[in-house]
């Protein structure tokens, strides 16, 4: 028996996409809607909504923040509402804010939503927004830095130090586009997966950060229900089961943290997660990471010893991490092959670890998936959540 | 409000002086005399110690390059006449990280571990920021200071 209790036992999401007519609250309803017919569950029987804070959309973030999703949808058994904000690790607090909730007999079952509109957003607003997010107004901002600036930093130290080339770097898009090409909720579905060189003769948005390697904004949303350990097996439906969780915070800047200081973290937190879990890296059925841009993937793979330092390039560049790969990884193609929906990738990311584990994954299905591994991080790379996710609670 | 005004940093009680010695040409560095740190971005009180008792050290405005970025697109408005530029974060020699820009300098001369300079850039008459150009003379290219650009 796990030390966690808590399983997603329901799943909701609308295709990531520019929908400027597909208004907030038609995404809270069909994802929301949709999250617990998957659970098969009375809408009544939720106890709980504990929401992911929009980010740049004020309006929603209030209406939410003040109580009226319960309400809009007519969920007569609930008690508790909140929402929560960690930037883009805000999903994992919601379910840890649900896990207290349900341990604590204050929530039976908890509905988590995320809903993100950034097409009707005017253009400077976004710009601005992104340019103040993670970034200090004192000390970062006056410079003329950006976000793809400051992981752009982050990516030029990171092939240094390591001899990782563009090319390698290149090859990370390329596995997220594999995947997302496969994924019909992602803005890439179905579409052309290109070439390193391709990837490469997009234009260069700040070096060595080419187009393709920046993240394109979309429209989403996503809904999960969840419940204690004891309760989905009682119900007897298809669930991903938490099995361990550890997390660090290194910095709210980038310019007060390195690289070495977020791999020591990337290793300790998941070297905790795995133990707690019982499990050791070599279990793990599929590394489903979330960090928002190229760099951390590789990073990752060498802080945790999937490879040896400066190797994890080569390992993309090899295929393995590719639907039908040895090591599936990122299957949603992470926030490069989704589309990026502010907070939201988190949400599509545990959405797609609950549905390889309850077999729902459809084309990019990975055959008998036990294990899943998944991480948040939010802001600039402020913390790094990870968590460790089974088809059984053992 | 001036037209096409630069972002000014976003000051607290604190940092104040930090800024008054950017404007007569001076780099300096928030010092705990409690702990003997050195601490960036400048604090209330000392991350280490939380010691209230701070002051200032002047840096020799020499730094390495410990990273940098070619802003090339998708930049803010205001800063689209500046293009191409550079953004780095420099390594002082008195131990502390820095972002800033690098001025001066052929973007493609650009590289980790190059020694650099402090110089001030003025953003508006209260307020300049500190920037980087080669040690080395033989890469400095005059380019429009910011004041110049629109």
């Amino acid at each position: 028996m796990s030390k966690r209790n808590l399983a997603i036992i329901g799943i909701g999401e609308v295709p990531t996409g520019t929908y400027p007519n597909r208004s907030r609250w038609d995404i809270i309803y069909e994802t929301c809607m949709a999250a617990v017919k998957d659970a098969g569950i009375h809408k009544n029987e939720v106890e709980g909504v504990v929401t992911v804070a929009p980010q740049a959309q004020p309006q929603i973030t209030a209406e939410i923040s003040f109580g009226k999703i319960p309400e809009e949808l007519g969920l007569k058994g609930c008690r508790e509402v909140c929402i929560c904000n960690a930037g883009g690790a805000s999903t994992s607090n919601c379910l840890r804010l649900a896990e207290q909730l349900i341990n604590g007999g204050q929530a039976k079952i908890v509905l988590i939503p995320h809903v993100t509109v950034h097409s009707t957003i005017p253009v400077p607003d976004l710009i601005a927004f992104f340019a103040k997010a993670g970034i200090d107004l004192q000390w970062e901002y006056p410079f003329g830095n950006t976000y793809n600036g400051i992981i752009a930093m982050m990516t030029r130290r990171y092939m240094y130090d390591s001899g990782t080339t563009e090319e390698e770097m290149a090859s990370v898009v390329v596995s997220l586009r594999k995947w997302a090409a496969l994924d019909p909720n992602s803005i890439f579905y179905q579409k052309e997966v290109p070439s390193v060189e391709k990837v490469l003769s997009s234009g260069m948005v700040a070096s060595p950060l080419h187009k393709r390697e920046c993240n394109v904004l979309g429209d989403g949303g996503g809904a999960m229900v969840v419940t204690s350990a004891e309760n989905a097996k009682k119900m007897g439906v298809p669930a991903a089961y938490k099995l361990g969780e550890s997390s660090r915070y290194f910095s709210a800047f980038t310019t007060t943290r390195t690289n070495e200081d977020m791999m020591e973290g990337f290793r300790n937190s998941t070297l905790e997660a795995l133990t707690q879990a019982g499990l050791s890296k070599d279990n793990i059925d599929i590394w489903n990471m979330y960090l928002a841009y190229p760099v951390g993937h590789p990073m990752f793979m060498e802080a945790v010893g999937i490879c040896e330092p400066g190797q994890a390039g080569k390992f993309f560049m090899e295929g393995h991490t590719w639907p039908g790969g040895k090591m599936p990884w990122a299957t949603i193609g992470d926030a490069i092959g989704r589309g990026h929906t502010g907070s939201g990738v988190s949400m599509a990311t545990y959405i797609e670890t609950a549905r390889q584990l309850m077999g729902k994954a459809g084309e990019k299905q990975v055959p008998d998936t036990k294990y899943v591994f998944q991480n948040t991080s939010g802001g600039s790379g402020m913390n790094f959540i990870a968590t460790v996710w089974g088809r059984d609670n053992q | 409000m001036i037209k096409n005004q630069k972002p000014i940093p976003a000051m607290q009680p604190w940092t104040k002086e930090f800024w008054k010695a950017t404007k007569k040409g001076k780099l300096l560095i928030q010092h705990c005399q409690a702990c003997n740190s050195h601490i960036f971005f400048p604090k209330k009180v000392c991350p280490e110690c939380w010691s209230d008792n701070l002051g200032w050290q002047e840096a020799n405005g020499k730094a390495k390059v410990y990273t940098y970025t070619t802003m090339l697109d998708m930049v803010e408005p205001i800063f689209m006449g500046d293009l191409p530029y550079v953004i780095a974060m420099v390594d002082l020699e008195e131990g502390i990280r820095m972002t800033t820009r690098i001025v001066n300098c052929n973007p493609d001369d650009v590289e980790i571990g190059m020694n650099v300079e402090v110089v001030f850039a003025e953003v508006s008459p209260e307020c300049s920021l500190p920037m980087f150009q080669p040690t080395d003379e033989t890469l400095r290219v005059p380019l429009p200071d910011l004041e110049g650009s629109e």
